[in-house]
């Protein structure tokens, strides 16, 4: 499949989700402890979970596992992720948190030439 | 409390009240404008290095606006097919759904047409701010395009910066423009807390993509979701099941 034929089908399913509820559930109440709503919000943060992996570390280590923890600069990466995780979950702040794990996965990349 | 519905304001008053809505929205929106600098930014890198032109990045900036589904696409490019495209974008864009229908609710008055044709600007931020707001500004739904129009404009704005630049960056600005996309996403999967299902489910991807990846290679995609999915639905039905 070529690259617009890939946006058009990503787009126009993006959009048909959006707008479907407008149409279609305007008027009906949505059950948020149905097995299809937890199931797919169960199942959409294991995608993000990927998704943050293959953006961090491509399928550098799918052979070698134990290299996660090897390199320095994988070693690096996932640290920055815990401290992203124990600060998110903390103090709650999306843009501040984003500074605090940029300046320090600079500035240890920086000293430790990873 | 000022509502639409408790409020009965002269054309001049609601043409000022919507462009005072419009405008908070936008200025509420400045943080995640900042965020979406970053954030897009990198997914121009990204889909400069997969191969797509720059008139390609920034349509698909406009035209899907998710930046997972985004990222997604750029990553496994020409490898997808329709049913693999669709079947990622319902289950990462899935909540699409239910933000639709609860800011149904919020736009009653509002045109059809005109919420049809704003649906596109829907994300979790400007749902998060419009719905955080509602019931504190005179006219939610010319907030909500503040929000929308603010934050997209920049997405599209950061995709083609991000995409131009990434041709001339250096190796060590290179590596610190690749992590912003995954803290962000981290940051956002992490505001669950404490709620710990999404947390573990995350968690689990997270660990199951090399491992599942390893001998499925690009259809781990669909089998770790899956799996992920259907194990905490039996945990669900299994503490369920001890309650009763």
């Amino acid at each position: 499949m070529n690259n617009w034929t890939l946006i058009l089908v990503a787009s126009v399913a993006s959009y048909a989700l959006r707008a479907m509820p407008i149409l279609i559930f305007h008027k009906l109440p949505i059950a948020a402890d149905g097995l299809m709503y937890r199931f797919l919000n169960y199942a959409a943060f294991g995608v993000m979970g990927g998704i943050i992996y293959s953006a961090l570390l491509g399928d550098t280590y799918y052979d070698h596992w134990a290299g996660h923890f090897q390199s320095p600069d994988s070693l690096l990466k996932l640290s920055t992720l815990c401290l992203a995780v124990i600060i998110a979950a903390r103090w709650r702040g999306v843009f501040k948190t984003l500074f605090i794990c940029l300046g320090y996965f600079t500035a240890m990349t920086f000293f430790l030439g990873a | 409390m000022n509502t639409q519905a408790s409020t009965t304001p002269t054309a001049g008053t609601r043409r000022r009240n919507g462009r005072s809505s419009f405008t908070e929205g936008c200025v509420d929106s400045i943080p995640v404008c900042l965020t979406f600098m970053f954030l897009f930014f990198s997914i121009g890198a990204a889909c400069n290095e997969a191969g797509f032109t720059s008139l390609q990045a920034l349509t698909m900036t406009f035209t899907v606006h998710a930046a997972p589904l985004q990222v997604f696409v750029a990553q496994h490019g020409a490898s997808l097919t329709v049913m693999s495209i669709l079947f990622t974008t319902l289950v990462v864009n899935f909540r699409f759904l239910i933000m639709s229908s609860v800011l149904t609710e919020h736009f009653k008055g509002v045109p059809l047409w005109k919420v049809l044709l704003s649906a596109q600007l829907l994300s979790i931020s400007t749902f998060t701010l419009s719905n955080t707001k509602k019931g504190l500004i005179e006219n939610i739904y010319n907030y909500y395009l503040g929000c929308g129009v603010s934050t997209l404009l920049v997405a599209i704005f950061a995709t083609g910066l991000g995409f131009w630049v990434s041709g001339e960056q250096n190796p060590f600005l290179q590596s610190i423009i690749g992590v912003i996309l995954p803290i962000h996403f981290t940051v956002l999967a992490s505001l669950a807390w404490p709620r710990l299902k999404p947390m573990i489910a995350t968690g689990a991807g997270f660990a199951l993509t090399p491992i599942v990846g390893r001998y499925l290679h690009d259809y781990q995609i669909f089998v770790v979701p899956f799996l992920l999915g259907g194990a905490l639905l039996l945990w669900d039905e299994m503490v369920e099941r001890k309650a009763q």
